[in-house]
């Protein structure tokens, strides 16, 4: 201990700004080195300091919160970065975590969270608000995660159809014939069929056929 | 005056003997040029003859010296001769004159007629006749020949046809001539024989079964008697048939008595078209006159055929002629019929009665019971039907034809015109139609090679339309097709203003409302609180000031003491930590206001951040539990793609909360390079989505537009208690998912 943390903090709201710095100067072991308005400025005050610390509001004119995270990361690694947010929204900590945060703290939230969140994150450490918790973070970013989802089911009747004929090896026309549908219509139908369910060719068309055993078996 | 006609006086000559006796007008006697003699009035003898009787008859003057007067006649004649010779006797006769025409036979046996004009006079003290014979044979036979012709020519003429007037000339010669029997061959349609053609009226009943022989009998070129002249091309005689080995017929001939006969072929432009033979009931040499006369009369027979014949092709061309006008005419009818459907004057007709009046041209053009007009739907799926007569409206409302099913349906598939010979026969969508109608006939309506709709006629009962009049309902689509198209558009144009209309109508509501909304929570919450806060601070300054709590009196005492100040802090504290919580609920209030106006983590960070955040809040607040399932929707997308993928799901799941009664919603998302979809599927109460889409609602049609601005469409299943599913397609246009810059 008795190391000083160096801070500087953006946040376009001067009356932010103001009562930010009174909280964090009634710290012994902080110092605020900076002040910045917008997202440029900020990015450059953290390259030109070289805080331990920037603390950053996640909305801001010009260049956002998130992204004068990832900016900062990038020129100037040293400087650990929290996110002040009045977002409580696991979205916006999952973001702005992948965007290199190391903290995340709820503008709604007690003074003595801030000062936490800044120790903890001068150290390397990683903390969220109170009412954030790893576990909702967690889900979140399953939720978050593609799900196996079968474009199959999301095809029309019609659509369906002409995949199946289409796969049969049947043309354009001869699907139009066979539905009774005008060829321009049948041609969409399939162009966008094959595009939905990411068939670029013939072979991925069977090959995609045969595994969803959409094709009759082999005749004798 | 005293002429001997003694032999000595012969010698001396004719003028010589005129000498002799001194008579100046024993010349007008002798050298005569015209046949003269005298006969007894009593006997008939020929007292004295002239040298042009002796020359032109051909007897010897004592040969004619030797004869009666009726030694010169042919036998038969010879007792018409005494009848009137009697008759003369009797002086019931005038005295002198002319005795009229009669036959004389020459010494050769050669007929001739001879115009007889006689007077009597006193002859070598004889009652005696001065005759004069005048041989007017070949003027008679000139003029019955003319008589002849001219009789039947007249009669050919107005003959029907060739076999009647082989019948008249048949019965004319044979009543002129008096020869017995006629009979008529004409060559057969395959011109290789002859065949029987008619035969005069024979008079004797003997003739009946030689002719019913002659009915039977045909006759080769060269064959038998008519054959013969066929093939020769010129008459035949035969002098008697029942001795001329090559006449067929000589056994029946002998029983009925004939015996010479003849055969003139009738000839048009040098083509036998009749054979005409004659019999005579006795045998005859050949008579060079009445084949003459014959010949000459089926010289013109052949002409008059000829004519006839030309006449004929003549009428028959005038005749094709006049079909072929009568057909271009009708053609140009037809055409002006056509063109009439769709003709500059319906261009003022509205809409409705346009179609009436084209679809009544086109029933009198195709001559049908029924006509009608169907429309492709706007999504292209389906025709319903526009316009009818004929049907009852009400009947066709409800008409809808698939593409590709039904008969209707297949022709606009097709888009091949098509006949339906019986409509009762085949399969329809509708049976209700092929009561009404039986026949019919249905043509594509095309404009630039697509199908636009279709015209169809059809009759009550049944007919067989032909290639042509399909032709015809063809040229007639064809010529409506472009009004029809024009109406359709201009309908669809008019729908589509009207939607707009309405939406911008609802947008102009629903910007108003919203509005209100806002100012009314803004009003009544965020005022409410900021109020409370305002007293509070109030509160607080009256406390810093040292005005007790409850509002006693007293200023700023210098001597406070210790627990007045105590309090008064307390006071302070307490009244801090209430504002602290006003302003923070006051806070949370204008946060969730904003929210719900416009997440801004749509800007900020995207679709499936911002829809994971409604989804928790939406379930928090409805119950309504979300089986979400995505892929490829991690990175961004144009804003207006992701606003408006948003909107739809926000507006799709408030309705399943308002209607559907269900407490489970499966939501998919999903993107590709090519479009991002969305499918919101509910197994609740359903609703009738086309009136929602179209009606004035426009929570649904809101979301359709939006789609629709994007080039996306948007569609909804549903009908009353069978769920609902909603799929929305939206077009990346190749700026598909933008991942988030990575730091």
């Amino acid at each position: 201990m008795g190391k000083t943390t160096t801070i500087v903090l953006a946040d376009d709201h001067q009356v932010v700004r103001q009562g930010l710095r009174l909280l964090l100067d009634a710290e012994p072991d902080f110092t605020v080195v900076g002040e910045a308005a917008d997202g440029l400025q900020a990015v450059d005050l953290s390259e030109r300091l070289t805080p331990n610390v920037l603390v950053v509001d996640l909305v801001m004119p010009g260049l956002g919160g998130l992204d004068v995270t990832r900016r900062c990361r990038q020129r100037s690694p040293k400087t650990r970065v929290v996110v002040l947010s009045m977002y409580a929204s696991d979205a916006y900590v999952i973001e702005a975590l992948r965007s290199g945060a190391s903290a995340y703290v709820l503008k709604g939230s007690s003074a003595a969270e801030l000062v936490l969140a800044i120790r903890e994150a001068a150290e390397g450490r990683r903390y969220l608000s109170s009412p954030l918790s790893e576990k909702a973070i967690e889900t979140y970013v399953r939720e978050a995660s593609d799900t196996h989802l079968d474009l199959y089911q999301s095809l029309t009747l019609r659509e369906r159809e002409v995949l199946h004929l289409a796969a049969e090896g049947l043309s354009s026309a001869a699907i139009a014939e066979r539905l009774g549908i005008s060829p321009r219509t049948a041609e969409t139908h399939r162009t966008h069929v094959m595009g939905k369910l990411g068939l670029h060719s013939r072979t991925d068309l069977i090959r995609y056929a045969l595994k969803r055993g959409l094709l009759p078996a082999e005749p004798e | 005056m005293q002429l001997t006609t003694s032999t000595r006086g012969r010698r001396r000559g004719k003028a010589s003997q005129a000498r002799a006796s001194g008579d100046p007008y024993r010349l007008l006697f002798s050298q005569n040029p015209l046949p003269m003699w005298i006969t007894d009035s009593e006997t008939l003898a020929f007292l004295a003859v002239n040298e042009a009787a002796v020359a032109h008859y051909g007897y010897s003057r004592e040969e004619f010296l030797a004869m009666t007067v009726k030694d010169i006649r042919p036998p038969e004649d010879v007792s018409a001769l005494l009848d009137y010779h009697a008759e003369l006797q009797k002086a019931v006769l005038p005295a002198s004159g002319s005795a009229g025409v009669w036959r004389h036979r020459k010494k050769d046996g050669t007929l001739i007629d001879v115009d007889i004009t006689w007077s009597p006079i006193s002859f070598e003290g004889r009652q005696a006749y001065l005759i004069l014979a005048q041989d007017v044979t070949e003027r008679r036979q000139a003029d019955e020949k003319t008589r002849l012709l001219q009789s039947i020519t007249t009669a050919v003429s107005v003959a029907e046809d060739v076999r009647s007037a082989l019948g008249v000339v048949m019965a004319q010669v044979c009543q002129a001539t008096g020869w017995a029997l006629a009979e008529a061959w004409v060559p057969r349609p395959d011109g290789k024989r002859l065949e029987w053609c008619g035969a005069s009226q024979g008079s004797d009943e003997g003739f009946a079964r030689f002719r019913q022989v002659a009915e039977r009998s045909t006759f080769a070129p060269g064959e038998g008697l008519p054959g013969r002249a066929w093939a020769s091309k010129s008459p035949l005689w035969i002098g008697d048939i029942t001795t001329e080995s090559s006449f067929e017929r000589a056994p029946w001939a002998r029983e009925t008595g004939l015996k010479a006969a003849v055969a003139v072929p009738v000839l048009a432009d040098d083509e036998v078209v009749a054979v005409i033979d004659f019999f005579l009931s006795e045998p005859r040499e050949e008579d060079k006159r009445f084949v003459g006369v014959v010949q000459a009369i089926a010289t013109q027979l052949g002409w008059l055929i000829l004519r006839r014949r030309a006449e004929e092709e003549r009428r028959r061309l005038l005749e094709r002629e006049r079909a072929a006008r009568a057909e271009a005419e009708a053609a140009l009818e037809r055409l002006r019929a056509i063109q009439s459907v769709t003709d500059a004057a319906l261009a003022h007709l509205a809409m409705d009665d346009l179609l009436r009046e084209m679809l009544a041209r086109i029933r009198v053009i195709l001559a049908a019971d029924v006509a009608s007009i169907l429309l492709l739907s706007e999504d292209g799926t389906f025709l319903s039907v526009r316009a009818t007569q004929g049907l009852d409206e009400e009947e066709t409302k409800g008409f809808r034809v698939p593409i590709g099913r039904g008969i209707t349906g297949g022709i606009a598939a097709r888009r091949e015109p098509m006949i339906v010979d019986d409509l009762s026969k085949v399969e329809t969508l509708y049976p209700s139609l092929g009561e009404m109608v039986r026949s019919g006939m249905g043509a594509p309506l095309l404009v630039e090679g697509q199908v636009v709709g279709l015209l169809g006629v059809g009759t009550r009962r049944p007919r067989r339309f032909t290639e042509e009049d399909l032709g015809l309902l063809q040229l007639v689509a064809d010529r409506v097709a472009p009004t029809i198209d024009r109406i359709r558009l201009l309908e669809e144009a008019r729908k589509g203003r009207e939607r707009l209309e309405m939406l911008s109508r609802s947008l102009v509501d629903l910007q108003e409302a919203e509005r209100r909304r806002i100012a009314r929570e803004l009003h009544d919450e965020v005022g409410q609180l900021l109020t409370s806060l305002q007293l509070a601070l109030e509160a607080s300054g009256r406390s810093l000031a040292g005005a007790p709590q409850g509002g006693r009196g007293g200023g700023a005492g210098l001597d406070d003491s210790d627990q007045r100040k105590q309090a008064r802090e307390q006071a302070l504290r307490s009244q801090m930590e209430e504002m602290k919580e006003v302003v923070s609920d006051l806070l949370a209030r204008v946060r969730n206001l904003s929210m719900n106006l416009r997440p801004p983590m749509l800007d900020d960070l995207g679709l499936l951040p911002v829809l994971l955040w409604h989804f928790e809040r939406y379930t928090a607040q409805t119950r309504v539990r979300l089986d979400f399932q995505h892929t490829g929707v991690a990175g961004r997308f144009s804003p207006e793609v992701e606003t408006a993928a948003f909107r739809i799901v926000q507006e799709a799941l408030t309705n399943v909360a308002r209607h559907a009664g269900v407490d489970e919603v499966k939501v998919e998302v999903w993107a590709d390079a090519v479009c991002l979809g969305i499918r919101i599927e509910d197994q609740g109460r359903g609703f009738d989505a086309e009136a929602a889409l179209t009606g004035p609602s426009i929570g649904l049609a809101g979301m359709a537009e939006r789609a629709h601005l994007l080039g996306g469409r948007l569609t909804i299943d549903s009908a009353p208690e069978s769920g609902t599913r909603l799929l929305a397609e939206l077009p990346l246009g190749g700026h598909a998912g933008r991942g988030a810059s990575s730091g």
